[in-house]
Parts: structure tokens; sequence; C-alpha cells
């Protein structure tokens, strides 16, 4: 049969439907009188001939359905058919169809939410063309425990000459830009950037170009590229700006392009200037400055670049042996670097939480499906002996199911939105920059998808098994009997429920603990942070000082010695001092070391400390307790005495005995001989430092720094502060901009704003399973007691009182309970083990939180149950017996 | 006369076979293809009426109504130019099968 044929035939019988069946009845039945007909002509009586007419055809009812299966197209019009017997069937019980709908709704809307912000932020965090074809490189040296990913000049350059299994590579380096003109100084994110970096990425401007070849040459590279936000910011999105000349840092750029609106690789940059390739620079093996990353020629795979990669940092290794041994080169997808390192694992622990909630959902749906199961046994009796085949009930459950479980999916994706809604409301919006694909998360047509390929699961999940038990064969036996079985172990459906609540109660109980622990765990990383340092009543700021307005070192720092000064004149200022870097900000410095009188590092090992450059009183202003010697003072000039202050962990690693006071020590290239004046206490360098790291602290003033961040200690709150403490900067050099004016209390705030999110929708994820398993006992009790009203009315009549009873199905669901929080345990147990070894700051056997929620969850079980044993207990034995 | 189970393509082609002198109600094909396998296969109309649809679905044979012997209202069925060349089809296709399946059967 033709195409067209097909497709003739599908409509016709869509269209004509009604005219079809009436059609065929007048066939059918004119066959029936004329086989009636042929039997009279041989004898028979008219009667009898029509029955034995109707008899040989086989009922005219079966003919025509045969008959109708036949059609093209069938099979939708029993799928409608079962849809409107499905809908009719729900309509009549609106209670159950509710419930089930609210419970589906939540666990799988809860399953969208968390899905769109794995795609968002996982697995499609970066808006390229093909995005899975970029790789980041980056140096790793595994044997000094430092693992800094950046890459040296030099050998980024070699990289990009030897390597021939990526189609291009870039590299780029973050820097500060202060805009400055005719509008207020700004302080922006920006980047240096190879000349291929834009055509590595994929991204074209939108407006003028991006670099051309040459202009990373010193003196040809004065150009640079805005992002789209900042020139509608700032420029009114005029386009007569390109070509036009603009001031960073004080000098002089010239605008050559704008780029298309959402791009801001890397991290929130807005402004791209050339990476300047001077001759120092293409030679530089030593600092690794560069984040690299390229694209993977077509055909060529991660695994096989990685395998090139491995050679060529071989052979770097041999041939320049001061620098690169033990150099190894790492080669990751981009999209993973960018999602970092603790925003997958959330989320997928999100995603095995949503799940659990899910299934349990589905249990209590099952559940409910079941109970009600008994109550269609008839209707199932009736439809088997029409002739129904098993597989068409089957099917038909399954479409209700389905049904239910489709209408749960579309109030869920309510549900997800308003849970993303949200959660986006959770996150300030300083960080959400910071977090590539952020913006993306949002119900999309992915969301819509995966909603709808999940509910279809889920329906035929929690479906089938209560289709294929109602529609067996012996069910009209099963409806002689009844169902006096006793106990709530009885028989295999009441066996099968309470399998599926052990398996709940163990499921809501995994789920409670991890995120008991959770929380925990953000609560003793909130405190950790605080080690050290006291940050309360802090307030912090940021300045940079632009080469082109202080040219000499010594002005840097006779600015920074006049704002503090005059900051710490105001009134409510108990101290004012800075530093490069504020503890638990997540920013450090590293530095080769060498101790005076002690032997340096082996060959192809390097000995490296973290440093900061800080003013004086600094310690005294941050509250880090100085262990031995003294804090920086004013006295520590650049004509005087070098010194350095190290903090508690250098002292041990390289001062075992103690006595680091007076010694000497070089850093880096540097040729001074700095000698150690104080030890202060070990301060974290951001949230999820593990451990302590040595550092070394020079005073601002022998050292100076062009960005630091200034930090003032107040008598009252020191948000109140801010506006007082930038006038004074201004009043020292009023083009001078300040950035990130923020107290100490939100940095670590903000640090700790993801495992917040993480734990607050743990919380909600367990607080959901303990009602869903709360209202899964309360079912399957509820249905047993009612079961067994006849035993207990037998019982009762024999002597047994009403506490008795209670005392019964009380146990009876404490057996159940029981089953259930032990599997609870065992599961609970592996996770907690999982999350301590992956998360820092979790305890894997917690003993309180452990005991807390089972406790709990054995609690609301038994209340769950109370009703129905309240009901057994009340039961009339006269009534029950009678309807014996 | 036993009742032997027919092949969905067998009767097909039975009844293509039936309908290629004449056209015929339903009765009448069920009758004639009782008469032209000499009662070997006696088709129950639960059978032969799906069949008739599909076949009229594949534009093999026409329906329409008309008046029976016993001037009863009936359908009657006839093959269409699409469905005499069917036949040939199936005839040769059947005259291949039997062929291969004859020779199949005396090998030794």
């Amino acid at each position: 049969m033709s195409l067209l044929r097909g497709f003739y035939a599908f409509w016709r019988n869509l269209v004509r439907k009604n005219r079809l069946d009436q059609d065929l009845d007048e066939e059918v039945r004119s066959f029936a009188e004329m086989l009636a007909e042929e039997k009279i002509e041989v004898g028979a009586s008219p009667e009898q001939a029509h029955r034995d007419a109707r008899i040989e055809l086989g009922g005219i009812q079966q003919v025509k359905e045969q008959t109708r299966q036949v059609r093209i197209g069938a099979w939708l019009e029993t799928a409608l058919q079962d849809l409107r017997y499905g809908a009719r069937m729900l309509r009549k019980s609106p209670g159950f169809t509710v419930a089930t709908v609210l419970t589906l709704a939540l666990g799988i809307g809860a399953n969208a939410a968390v899905f769109s912000s794995i795609d968002a932020l996982v697995l499609r965090p970066l808006t390229f063309p093909d995005p899975d074809r970029l790789v980041a490189l980056s140096e790793t040296q595994p044997r000094t425990g430092f693992e800094p990913e950046n890459v040296a000049p030099a050998d980024f350059l070699d990289w990009t000459k030897q390597s021939t299994v990526f189609g291009s590579v870039a590299a780029y380096q973050g820097w500060a830009a202060d805009l400055t003109g005719k509008d207020e100084p700004e302080h922006l994110q920006a980047a240096r950037v190879s000349p291929s970096f834009f055509s590595t990425l994929g991204v074209a401007a939108a407006l003028g170009r991006t670099f051309a070849i040459g202009e990373d040459r010193p003196g040809n590279n004065q150009v640079t590229v805005i992002s789209y936000g900042l020139w509608q910011r700032r420029f009114s999105g005029d386009p007569h700006v390109l070509d036009t000349d603009i001031d960073i840092n004080s000098s002089r750029f010239k605008l050559v392009g704008v780029m298309p609106p959402d791009f801001n690789f890397p991290l929130s940059t807005v402004v791209w200037t050339p990476l300047p390739l001077s001759d120092d620079f293409v030679q530089d093996r030593e600092k690794q400055s560069l984040f690299t990353l390229a694209r993977l020629r077509p055909g060529a795979s991660a695994s096989q670049a990685q395998a090139q990669m491995n050679t060529i940092a071989a052979r770097l290794e041999q041939l320049h042996p001061k620098t690169n041994a033990g150099r190894r080169i790492s080669v990751t997808l981009l999209r993973e670097r960018v999602a970092g390192e603790f925003t997958p694992m959330f989320l997928w622990l999100g995603l095995g939480s949503v799940l659990f909630v899910l299934s349990i959902a589905c249990v209590n749906v099952a559940n409910m499906q079941l109970a009600r199961a008994a109550a269609r046994q008839r209707e199932m009796a009736v439809r088997s002996s029409l002739g129904a085949t098993r597989r068409r009930i089957v099917r038909q459950l399954l479409t209700e199911n389905v049904l239910l479980s489709v209408m749960g999916g579309g109030a869920g994706i309510a549900i997800a939105w308003w849970l993303l809604r949200l959660l986006k409301a959770g996150m300030p919006a300083e960080l959400v920059r910071l977090i590539p694909g952020w913006q993306a998360m949002a119900i999309d047509a992915r969301t819509l998808g995966f909603t709808f390929a999940v509910a279809l699961v889920t329906g035929i999940v929690f479906g089938l098994a209560p289709a294929l038990a109602v529609s067996r064969p012996d069910l009209t036996e099963a409806l002689k009997k009844g169902e006096r079985r006793s106990g709530v172990f009885g028989g295999t459906r009441h066996r099968l429920r309470s399998l599926l609540v052990i398996f709940e109660l163990a499921l809501a109980l995994v789920l409670l603990v991890g995120a008991g622990l959770m929380v925990k765990g953000f609560r003793h990383i909130a405190e950790n942070q605080r080690q050290g340092f006291n940050p309360e009543s802090l307030l912090t700021l940021g300045v940079t000082v632009a080469q082109a307005r202080y040219p000499e070192d010594h002005r840097v720092s006779a600015f920074y010695q006049e704002s503090l000064d005059s900051i710490g004149r105001l009134p409510e200022v108990v101290s004012a001092s800075a530093v490069t870097y504020v503890p638990a900000s997540g920013g450090w410095s590293t530095e080769k070391v060498f101790i005076e009188g002690q032997s340096g590092p082996a060959p192809g090992e390097s000995q490296n400390t973290n440093f900061q450059i800080a003013a004086p009183h600094y310690f005294q202003t941050m509250e880090i307790p100085l262990i031995q010697g003294r804090d920086f003072r004013a006295g520590d000039r650049a004509e005087s005495l070098k010194v350095a202050i190290v903090s508690a962990e250098f002292a041990r690693r390289y001062f075992p005995g103690g006595a680091p006071l007076g010694k000497r020590i070089r850093l880096g290239s540097s040729i001074d001989l700095l000698t150690i004046v104080g030890v202060a206490g070990d301060v974290k360098r951001f949230m999820f430092d593990r451990g302590m790291r040595p550092m070394v602290y020079l005073p601002h003033m022998q050292a100076p720094a062009r960005t630091m961040h200034l930090v003032v200690r107040t008598h009252g709150d020191p948000q109140k502060l801010a506006s007082s403490v930038r006038a004074r900067v201004l009043g020292v050099d009023k083009e001078q901009p300040v950035f990130d004016i923020k107290t100490m209390e939100t940095i670590i705030d903000e640090q700790i704003s993801g495992v917040r999110v993480g734990a607050v929708s743990m919380s909600f994820y367990g607080l959901l399973a303990l009602l869903l398993a709360a209202v899964g006992v309360y079912g399957v009790v509820a249905y047993s007691v009612e079961q067994r009203t006849h035993e207990i009315g037998i019982r009762m009549a024999v002597g047994a009182k009403r506490r008795d009873i209670l005392r019964m199905v009380l146990g009876q669901t404490l057996k159940l309970a029981a089953t259930g929080l032990g599997f609870g345990l065992l599961g609970a147990y592996a996770m907690s083990r999982g999350m301590a070894k992956a998360m820092f700051g979790i305890i894997a056997l917690d003993p309180t939180t452990f005991s807390v929620f089972t406790v709990l969850l054995g609690c609301v079980a038994l209340m769950a149950s109370y009703i129905p044993a309240q009901r057994a207990a009340r039961v009339n034995p006269m009534i029950t017996l009678r309807n014996e | 006369m036993g009742k032997t189970n027919l092949l969905q393509g067998t009767l097909d082609l039975l009844i293509l076979k039936a309908l290629a002198l004449n056209s015929m109600h339903g009765l009448g094909i069920s009758r004639r293809i009782e008469q032209i396998t000499k009662g070997t296969f006696a088709v129950k109309p639960g059978s032969l009426f799906p069949a008739l649809h599909r076949l009229e679905q594949a534009g093999w044979v026409s329906s329409s109504w008309g008046e029976s012997e016993t001037r009863r209202k009936a359908k009657y069925y006839r093959l269409t130019r699409a469905g005499h060349r069917q036949l040939g089809a199936e005839v040769e296709q059947w005259e291949k099968i039997s062929l291969a399946i004859a020779g199949a059967l005396q090998a030794t």
C-alpha cells in the first residue's frame, strides 16, 4: 500500500468515523440476515435460523470490533478511547486524582528545577559554537603540593608551535582596568588576550573588529575591545565611539570593537586588550601567569590531545630542566573548568535528592493505585468477561496512570518555575556574574522535554505494578474469596504495599540524614572561616593605583599611607590598614622562597610560599594574633631594615625548632634579605581551603603593591561608614576609583552562598520526603486496618481490650518502620562517607544527625499510624461480626 | 470439513481470486472460497470482514451497496484494476514459494 493511500485511509477513518461505523453495522447485520436466510432455505425455523446465524457469526459486536481494529489509525482511536475512559475514571474519584497529581507535581517539579540548573550550569555553561571542542590546558607540578593552573608564556608559545592536535591555541590574563574620562571613574574586570583568543572561542565582534595581526607588539597594542553591556551603559550604544580613544588606567587605548551581547568570557570581563608580547615576556618560562585554552582540530579527541601534550611536556622538561622539571600538562574540557569544582557536585547531589523524592512520591501513588485497584475489581471482571484482553486492560490502566503523571508534570512545571525563581532570588547579584550560565537557567524547551519524559516514565513505573496486579485473570476468584487476610503483611498485595513503604522510609531517612549533614557542614564551614581573625565590624574596599598616574613605587605607598591615615582619623574607626588579599576571599600570590642558612630545594622541586603585602597595624586591625614579635609599624620604611612577618605554618615548616625571629629569607628573584620580625596566626585563604599554607607578609612601604584592599575596623555597623571611607580616599586623590566596598561578613556570606543553597535545598527535599513518607505510612496502615476490621471484631469479642488492639496496630507499624529505617541507616552511612570525601567540612559518622533523624522518622511513622490505630480500637465487634 | 487456520496473506489471495470474475457480497465470497478450495477452507466472518476492509483500504477492492438475490440490501465487493494486478503478482509469488517448498520437501 502506498504512503499516499495510507494517509487517505487514515484521514477517512478519522473524519468519517460515524458513517463508517454505521455502514459496518449494516453490513454485518445484513450478513447475519443472509446467513439466516440460507438456513431457512434448508428447512430451519426462522427463530432457530436467526439464532444459529448469530452464533456462527460469532457475535455482531465482536466482529465489528475486529474489523475496526484493522483500520489504519486504529491505534489512535484506541488510545483516544483509553484516554477518555481514563479521564472519566479519574473524574469519578476527585480526591484521589487531586492527591496524586499534587504528589507527582512536587516530585516531578523538583526534578525539573534541578535539571534546569544542571543543564545551564554544568552541561552547557558556555555559549560558544561547539563548546565541547574547547579544552583548557594547565601546568601542574604534582610534587610540590601546590597546583598552579596557569602557564608560563614561553611554554604557551612552545605549545602553540609544537602541537598539531589543536586548531588554535589562545591564552589570557585577567587584570583590573580603571576606566576614567568624562564619567565617574569605574573599576572594571579586564583581560589581556592572545591574538587568536576570539577566533578560538568562535566569537566575532558585533561592531567593529577584534585584534588584528601585529597588535600584540609593543607600540602597536594600545587597542581595546569592550563588551556590549559596557558599550550600552557608558557610551550609550553610540556607534561613533568606534575608533576613538578611551582612558584605561590613565593610558590611551583606541576602541576598535564591541563584542556581542552576553559575551563576558572570561568571568564577567568587559574590557579586552591584547597580550603584549614583549621580548621579556615571550622568554619567561618561570612566571606562570597565563590561562590557556585551545580548540581541538576536527576529528581529534581530548585524549589524543592529552597524549600529545604529555610528549611535549617531556620534551620541554629535557630542554629546560631548570624551569620545567616535573611540569606536566593537563587537558580538560573547558566547560568543566568553567563550572568549577563544587557546582557540579552540589547539583548532582541535588539531582540524586530529587530523584529520591520522586521515588517516594511514586511509591505513594503506586500504593494509592493499589488501594483503588481493589475497589475496581468488579469493573475489571466485567471488562474481562466482555472480551477485553489482558493487554488491553493493562494498556488502558497505564494510559490512565500516564494521564495522571502528565497532569502532575504540567503542575510540576509551575512548581519548577517557582523553585527556580526562589533560587535565583537567593543568589546575590555580584555572585551571579561569576557563575557562567546562571542567567540561562530557565524553563526552556530542554527542561520541558525532560519533564515530559520524566512524567511518562514515572507514570509507567508506578502504574505498571498496580496495572499488572489488578488485571490478573484470576481476579474473579480473588473477588469471590475476598481479601480477608490477617496481619499487615498478609496477602501478596499487602506485602507489596508494605515493601513499598519500607522502601520509601529508607529513602526518606537517607535524604534527611544527607540534609542534616549538609546543614551541619554548612555551619561548620561558616564557623571555620572565622578562624584566625575577627570578621565582625570590618569594612573592606579595593583600590588599584594606575601606573600612568603614579609611576614611581614610593608614590604608590605614599598614597596608601595617606589614605589610611585619613581614614584612621574618622571617629567611628577603631583601626585601619591594608593588605593585597583579604583573608577568606580567595586571592593569593605565590613566590619562591629561600631561607638563609638552609639548603634550597632539590632540583626539580620548588619551595614556594604564599605572600601578602600589608600596611602597618594590619594584624591589629584584623585581630590576627601575633604569636611572636611585632606588627608592621610606620617605622618600616623603604630605607629602614627590610623586614617580613611570617605565618605560624611557615615557622612550623621552615623553623621546626621554633626560633624564626631574626632569621632572614629571600623571596623570588629579589636580592634583598628580609629579617623576620614577627610570627602571626594562620588564616584561611578561601572557604574550602583545607589545611594552612605558609604565608609571608611584607610591609607595603618596602614592597609597594598597586592593588590593595583597605580593611577598616569600626565601632558600629561597618556598612554605614562606606561612603565616608570612600570620601576619604577620594579626598587624597579625586580621580581614584574604589571598588568592592563590602563588609567582611558579606564576603564570607558570598563565599558560602553556594553551600547554603545546597543545604537549604536538601533540607527542603528532606522535609518533602518526610511528609510524603508519613502520608505513605498512613495510607498503608489505614488500609490494612480497614481490611482487618473483621479480625479485630473477633479479637475484641474474645476479650481483647482497646489498648491491646492499639498496641497490635502500632506494633505492626513499628516493625515496618524498623525495617525501613534499618535499610535507611545503611544507605545513609554509605552516602555520608561519599559526601565527607567530596566536601570539606562534613563529618561522615555524625551520631547526632543519624540518631535524631532516625528517631524523628520513627516517631512520624508512629504518629501517622495513630489515627488508623484509634479507628481500629474503636471497632464495634457487634457491627463487624454481623457483616459476616 | 476441517477448519484450517488461514494465514492472513493466503486469505487475501483467496478473496482476490474469488472476486476475479465477478463482484459478490460478503456471504457470497465466503461460499465461493469454500467452493474453489473444495471445502478445505471455511472462512469465519470474524476473519473475512477485517480482510475485506483491509483490502479496500489498500485499494484492491472497492465496495458499493446493492441488492442481493433475495432482494436484501447487501454490500458488494469487486476487484479494482490495481486489485487485478495485485492478484497476478500474488499468484506469481505463491507459485514461486510452492515450487521452492515442494523441491525442498523432495530433497534427500
